[in-house]
């Protein structure tokens, strides 16, 4: 990243309007040559920039590459089996189900040996050292497996209350970031699905958005707002964020494994996904015309 | 500011006395009793404007055909003290019984509920309302007189600067000229030398041609002198005639002498006649060499005038190019100092406008602040957005303005303009002659930028840095799947979002004038009687219904029961909720009896909502 990109990147922080301006023209100049880690420094600028002109330049900033997410653009969220063409959907499902398990059958045990070992070799060293980090991912990657497994088993269908559904998930993922989540919705909202998938699905999407959210500025921002209702056809679920957004390279990409949170496995988004797709449903992402995203659950799950 | 009482003489509402209590008071009554007569007076009364314009005039109108010929007195009281509100029909404005500086009720008609949902300022104005008075002061900007005496000066200066610089520009040029004027001013000192001589050769030749002149003048004048004598000496001998003498000797003599005489003067007169002939000779002869010499001397004077002048003219030619320069010389240093001068302003003026951003900084600071706290009270249902100069029609419309004249469509590019560029940043731009920069900007092509440059180059942007800009406030409601801003929503939905944005104002007393219209019960029930329900005890709500959720569910401190004669509308109860007046009048005008209302039980009864 050269010097007048990062001054640049700082230069969003300023307290003025000018001094961001400024920083955002900049920006514009070298748009094409921005690293995922500034696009995600643009992104969180952008999430929380309210001032038009700002806010504008930031926007041409998002849309540079092709083909962008750009703000107010929809896409579908990436998926495990999308590279697996002209597979029967169930089939699909069931060869990631068993493949996820077997490596994990695999692996689960070597990793946790290997922190045991690390954490014994390296003795005081270790909490800060680079190995623990690469375990720490790794491990973070298992269980980005184990959730897919999960995600991928066959449905079993029930009826029950979502809204009840929704805030104990919204609680639970609440207690474990400094993120408040704000349920919305209609209460006594009764719907047909997998409780364990949608579950897997909702959290995900949750923890996404929370994460997404808790290195903004202001508590006011921290703040991610869960809605449910239904159309004729379909069930909604909707979880709206102040975030930086869907990083543009998602477009771009092929699919899981990539995260717009430094540090993570990028799983998520892909297994809520594959979750929903057991239930015949799927998930949307939008790149909010105020920053932020919305993830949208869709399912054919009225009684 | 809390509304105490109601006091109404003469017109529709003759005698018509009314005290308010504190929390919920609800007006019921048939249609006609004079419900909305009640809460127009209480407007008119307090001299409060309605949301627009035109709904103001109604609102005067519809107070003025009640009132007729009486007067309204509303007594009031901020923080316990009295405040007395008095006022005809014929006056212009309430007069009210002391000074007072404090936020006044607000009075909403259903009608005006819709319309602040539209109107951005109107938003804006309910937002105002909720922030804490001692904050409101410091959203004051101060600099925009300061910024606009700047600017009027820069805009003399520039001007000024132009003149000069293109003044300073013809330097080159002179300096041009008068290296090839001093270069035939160099050639021209050779024929200097020859002007010298051919002027002494003519000052000689010409005192010859004065000695010449002067001798034929004289021998001019001695043939003149001989001239006379002989005519003299002809006259003497004409006129001399003598008398017959008595002696013809001494006649004889006489006449023999007088004869001689006679000849002597005839030749006395041949010998002058030759004389003067000698004279005219000489005088010939001498006029003859001055004619000559005259000749000399007339080509020598041309060629040395000829001589003179061109020698003269590319003297006066260096002399006035030199005079030119040093005069070309003070412009540019004129322009320097203007340059100085200007730069001086412009980052004094661009100091105030970092003051008034600062300014406008805060005072964004304190709405977002209001409105994240309005959005946490509605759990986010409802979000209050505020984006920080984002109330850009003013800066529009001066563009439009700005741009009128230019042969560009303007009024689109005004409107990109508008909404890509801030109005410091395309001041600069146009300060820094930058076509490319504008291009990229605006997003528009090379050659369009260009001539918008040329067009804004010549035209003050005064008029473009001082548009108000303010920040926009908009309500959106979480429907379905995402949020909608107010524009998007329904009638209902607006007012969905409006009427908890009016009940969250609790220091001031709220009017509001049924605002069921357009509303669900549901709607009612959840957000409408639980907005009144939050207001704190002492937050006064008047509200005018034919739905009996607001009075029962809200728990009314007081209802008032209006009806009429059909000529005089009058209170005909008020009292507590659960006074048997106001049940009576809840239940038979509200729920249409309670034989009615029995059935409706009866019927929820056997249908049970599963």
């Amino acid at each position: 990243m050269n010097d007048r990109v990062r001054a640049a990147l700082d230069g969003l922080k300023a307290e003025t309007e000018s001094g961001r301006l400024g920083a955002a023209r900049e920006l514009q100049e070298h748009a094409a040559e921005l690293s995922i880690e500034a696009e995600r420094e643009v992104s969180e600028a952008f999430a929380t920039e309210k001032v038009p002109w700002v806010r504008g330049a930031l926007a041409q900033v998002l849309d540079v590459g092709a083909p962008p997410i750009g703000v107010g653009h929809t896409i579908a969220a990436p998926r495990w089996d999308e590279q697996i063409e002209g597979a029967d959907p169930a089939v699909a499902r069931r060869a990631i189900n068993l493949s996820t398990k077997r490596v994990l059958h695999e692996v689960s045990a070597v990793v946790g040996r290997a922190r045991v070992a690390a954490r014994t070799d390296l003795s005081d060293a270790y909490p800060a050292s680079e190995t623990n980090r690469q375990l720490t991912y790794l491990y973070e990657l298992c269980q980005g497996l184990r959730t897919l497994a999960s995600a991928t088993v066959s449905p079993k269908l029930e009826e029950f209350d979502l809204s009840q559904e929704v805030s104990a998930l919204a609680e639970s993922v609440e207690g474990q970031l400094l993120v408040r989540i704000r349920p919305e919705g209609t209460p006594n909202f009764t719907v047909r699905a997998d409780r364990s998938l949608l579950g897997i699905a909702v959290r995900n999407l949750l923890v996404n958005a929370a994460e997404a959210t808790e290195s903004l500025r202001t508590d006011n921002d921290r703040v991610v707002v869960i809605t449910w209702g239904a159309s004729k056809k379909a069930v909604h679920i909707s979880v709206i964020d102040r975030g930086p957004g869907p990083a543009p390279f998602l477009a771009r990409s092929s699919g899981a494994g990539l995260s717009t949170k430094i540090g993570h496995s990028g799983y998520g988004l892909a297994t809520a996904s594959e979750a929903m797709r057991g239930l015949g449903g799927e998930v949307q992402l939008t790149r909010n015309e105020r920053g932020g995203a919305t993830a949208l659950i869709l399912w054919p799950g009225l009684p | 500011m809390r509304i105490d009482r109601l006091e109404v003489s003469g017109g529709f509402l003759d005698d018509f006395e009314l005290d308010f209590t504190d929390g919920l008071n609800v007006l019921i009554g048939a249609r006609g009793a004079g419900k909305t007569s009640v809460l127009e007076l209480i407007r008119f009364g307090l001299g409060l404007p309605a949301i627009t314009e035109e709904a103001g005039e109604d609102a005067v109108e519809q107070a003025l055909a009640v009132l007729g010929d009486g007067a309204v007195t509303v007594y009031c009281s901020v923080g316990g003290d009295p405040l007395v509100f008095t006022r005809t029909g014929f006056d212009e404005a309430p007069s009210a019984s002391r000074s007072y500086r404090a936020g006044m009720p607000l009075i909403v008609s259903q009608n005006e509920i819709e319309q602040i949902g539209l109107d951005p300022m109107s938003r804006r104005e309910i937002l105002g309302r909720l922030i804490a008075p001692s904050l409101r002061a410091e959203m004051e900007n101060t600099s925009r007189a300061e910024v606009a005496s700047i600017e009027r000066r820069l805009e003399v200066q520039r001007e000024e600067r132009e003149e000069a610089t293109e003044e300073a520009e013809r330097k080159a040029e002179l300096l041009l000229a008068l290296e090839e004027a001093e270069k035939k001013q160099k050639k021209s000192g050779a024929t200097l030398k020859k002007l010298e001589k051919l002027q002494l050769e003519v000052a000689e030749q010409s005192d010859q041609l004065g000695q010449l002149r002067a001798a034929a003048d004289s021998y001019r004048q001695a043939g003149e002198g001989i001239d006379d004598w002989v005519e003299e000496l002809r006259e003497t001998q004409v006129e001399r005639s003598l008398p017959e003498l008595s002696s013809a000797a001494a006649e004889s003599q006489v006449t023999k002498k007088l004869s001689k005489a006679e000849d002597l003067i005839e030749r006395a007169v041949a010998e002058l006649e030759a004389a003067r002939s000698l004279v005219l000779d000489a005088a010939g002869e001498e006029n003859g060499k001055a004619t000559r010499l005259q000749k000399q001397v007339t080509k020598k004077t041309e060629s040395l005038e000829k001589l003179q002048k061109g020698a003269g003219d590319i003297g006066r030619r260096v002399s006035a190019l030199r005079q030119e320069l040093k005069a070309v010389a003070a412009q540019e240093k004129r322009a320097k100092q203007l340059d100085k001068e200007i730069a001086k302003l412009v980052v004094k003026r661009d100091r105030l406008l970092d003051e008034g951003e600062g300014d406008a900084e805060a005072r964004y600071a304190i709405r977002k602040k209001c409105a994240d706290e309005l959005t946490e009270r509605f759990n986010h249902r409802i979000e209050v957005r505020v984006d920080k100069s984002g109330e850009v029609n003013a800066y529009e419309a001066a563009l439009v303005e700005l741009l009128q004249g230019s042969n560009l469509r303007y009024k689109n590019l005004a409107a990109k303009l508008a909404q890509s560029v801030s109005p410091r940043e395309l001041a600069h731009t146009v300060e820094a002659e930058d076509p490319k920069r504008l291009a990229r900007l605006c997003d528009i092509p090379a050659d369009r930028a260009r001539k918008l440059l040329a067009h804004l180059e010549t035209h003050s942007l005064s008029p473009v840095l001082l548009a108000p800009l303010d920040d926009s406030v908009d309500f959106a409601l979480l429907d379905g799947q995402d949020y909608k801003v107010t524009h998007d929503l329904s009638m209902g939905q607006r007012c969905t979002v409006v009427l908890p944005m009016l009940l969250a104002e609790e220091r001031e007393a709220v009017v509001l004038d049924q605002p069921e219209d357009h509303l669900d019960n549901a709607f009612i029930v959840e957000t409408l009687v639980s907005a009144i329900a939050e207001r704190s005890e002492g937050g006064q709500v008047i509200v005018a219904t034919h739905n009996a959720n607001i009075p029962v569910l809200g728990e009314a401190m007081q209802v008032i029961v209006l009806a009429s004669d059909g000529r005089r509308g009058f209170v005909a109860s008020a009292g507590a909720l659960d006074s048997d007046a106001s049940v009576h009048a809840i239940t038979t005008l509200m729920e249409g009896g309670r034989e009615a209302f029995a059935q409706r039980a009866e019927f929820y009864d056997e249908h049970p909502d599963e």
